[in-house]
């Protein structure tokens, strides 16, 4: 099966990649691209020739796109802050829903994004741009995405990693109720959009933890909404330890079982495929900004989203195409989730599947049942070993037996929702199987993770 | 293919080996495939030019930074945000400056109750008087 966007995505990321390495001036930049854009042109008609020039081409348009990334607008704020915390006055737009979390001291705030759009430097308000952690009093009042703020407070750069890569570039404390209002603003139709998609994830959770206990809860929220805190930290070991934690992190799994219960409930309403399709792709996208679009559930959205699309118009679909499409797609719009361990893991996940499977079904076989296990295992292995220094031989056989049961798991928690939905007396009997079926999820990955040898760490 | 086996000969190489990387070289794009690519392409680098001309490279972030505060024209809020001074000091100092006018240098600030020595000393380099 032929797969060229998978190429041009490999090369495209190669780019991004070694934009981290290697600082190039912008001439120089210029003069690889026309040297690359003459090679290709040159050899047009000479097929090998051309796509090795093509694919440089692709490289060299990841490393400009990371370059472009890297370098803040005229206006960015970032150009004016300091490590030194500053005062500061600015309107800005929330571009996430204010939640509380726990600071490294066990201090808890409230925390949002905030995108700023002006501030004040004497008597001007004057454009600026640059996203920053915006840290609220706890009395601030309500606020929520999509709200415009005028605001008072100390920024402070902070370059840290996971700063950088979320793409903002300090923090913004108010420590004052008072120093911070909300300014009247028309939200637009995707605004009203997000809140409803926000107030249902929080009506959902708050609808889950009225029913189950906490462990069932926590199992809840992680399979179906992407919210992992609630495990303790031994499960959250032991399913690491077994190398079956990304049955916890919202990803194709999810996508594909919330995909297959769209196509069932739609073809008892007999609507035409085209209309099928379209709202398959539109549920696949509620869900992905329901469960908070991290690369994982984007990376399978996207494929998804193809998927339906190739349905639609009748055409074979192509896993490495579709792969190669949704990293393009991420890679574009954000080249610093190339950095990102759930990117990584999970391209690499259902790269080695569609690339080894094959293989491994044509090998000995007593493989044939762990194809797919296996060739997942091999291809995440490196990445494991390199960022966790963890290596986990009992996966294969431990994902054979967890994957379907969480899959189970999953159907069980979306009829939950949908019963309680209704009535939360009705959800009572989905709430007991589901408490059930969490308990024996539980004793299973705690009973891999004791098996002598189950994974090596270093 | 008569071009390539003469190619190989004499490199050493099996003629099969190097045929076969060839051809998996020219098969990881069509010809049609490749004129989207390169208009693609054409289209992405016009574009990050556009957005990225002018911007300078990143540097790290300095200790002090450029934004002071106009002590002339700051409001209560933005004065409150300065370290040592708090609402009801922020709120004398722009009341002050409001009946007795502008202030021209820190030791101005004395004038104002409450502002002392140790809060002029914190503030130094974070305020300015326009």
């Amino acid at each position: 099966m032929r797969g060229p966007l998978a190429y041009a995505a490999a090369a495209f990321a190669a780019g991004i990649g070694l934009a981290g390495w290697v600082t190039l001036p912008p001439a120089w930049l210029g003069l690889f691209l026309l040297i690359g854009a003459a090679a290709a042109l040159l050899s047009w008609r000479r097929g090998a020739a051309a796509n090795i020039a093509l694919a440089a081409l692709m490289a060299m348009l990841g490393f400009l796109r990371a370059e472009v990334d890297a370098r803040p607008p005229q206006d960015s704020v970032e150009r004016l802050i300091a490590r030194e915390p500053r005062p500061i006055a600015a309107q800005g737009i929330l571009a996430s829903s204010p939640e509380w979390a726990r600071a490294p001291s066990g201090f808890v705030r409230r925390r949002a994004w905030l995108t700023l759009a002006v501030i004040r430097q004497g008597e001007r308000w004057r454009a600026a741009s640059g996203k920053v952690l915006l840290y609220l009093p706890a009395r601030a009042g309500h606020f929520s995405y999509g709200d415009r703020l005028e605001l008072a407070g100390e920024i402070r750069a902070s370059p840290g990693r996971w700063m950088r890569l979320s793409g903002a570039c300090g923090t913004l404390t108010v420590s004052e109720a008072g120093a911070i209002r909300g300014l009247p603003s028309r939200p637009s139709v995707w605004v009203r959009y997000r809140r409803r998609i926000e107030a249902l994830h929080g009506r959902l959770t708050t609808l889950g933890r009225s029913l189950l206990d906490q462990e069932g809860s926590a199992y809840l929220e992680g399979l179906l909404l992407g919210n992992r805190q609630g495990f303790s930290k031994e499960l959250a070991e032991a399913f690491r330890k077994t190398g079956t934690v990304h049955v916890l992190v919202v990803s194709g799994l999810n996508v594909g079982l919330v995909g297959f219960l769209g196509m069932v409930t739609l073809s008892f309403l007999r609507l035409p495929r085209n209309a099928c399709h379209l709202l398959i792709a539109a549920g696949l996208i509620s869900y992905c900004l329901l469960t908070g679009s991290d690369p994982p559930i984007l990376r399978a959205t996207l494929m998804g989203v193809l998927l339906c699309a190739s349905a639609a118009a009748g055409r074979e679909f192509s896993g490495f195409n579709a792969l190669g499409a949704a990293a393009l797609g991420i890679l574009g719009w954000d080249p610093r989730a190339l950095a990102d361990v759930g990117f990584q893991l999970s391209f690499a996940a259902v790269g080695g599947i569609l690339l080894a499977a094959p293989w491994v079904e044509k090998g000995p076989r007593i493989l044939k049942p762990f194809a797919v296990s296996v060739s997942a295992w091999l291809a995440v292995l490196p990445l494991l070993a390199w960022h966790f220094h963890l290596v986990t031989p009992v996966a294969p056989l431990a994902n054979l037996w967890v994957i379907p049961w969480a899959s189970f798991l999953m159907a069980v928690g979306f009829l939950l929702f949908l019963l309680a939905g209704l009535h939360p007396a009705l959800g009572l009997p989905a709430a007991s199987v589901f408490t059930w079926m969490a308990w024996v999820l539980t004793q299973g990955v705690t009973w891999f993770s004791r098996w002598p040898g189950a994974s090596f760490s270093w | 293919m008569k071009e390539i086996h003469g190619r190989s000969a004499g490199t050493g190489l099996k003629p099969g080996t190097r045929r076969g990387l060839t051809l998996w070289l020219a098969g990881i794009f069509t010809r049609q495939e490749r004129l989207a690519l390169a208009f693609l392409m054409g289209v992405s680098v016009g574009g990050l030019l556009l957005i990225g001309w002018g911007r300078r490279p990143p540097f790290p972030a300095p200790e002090r930074a450029e934004l002071a505060v106009d002590v002339n024209r700051a409001s209560a809020t933005e004065l409150a945000a300065l370290p040592g001074i708090g609402p009801k000091l922020a709120a004398r100092i722009a009341e002050d400056r409001k009946r007795r006018g502008r202030f021209l240098t820190l030791n101005d600030l004395k004038r104002v109750k409450g502002v002392t020595p140790k809060i002029i000393q914190r503030i130094k380099g974070m305020v300015c008087f326009n």
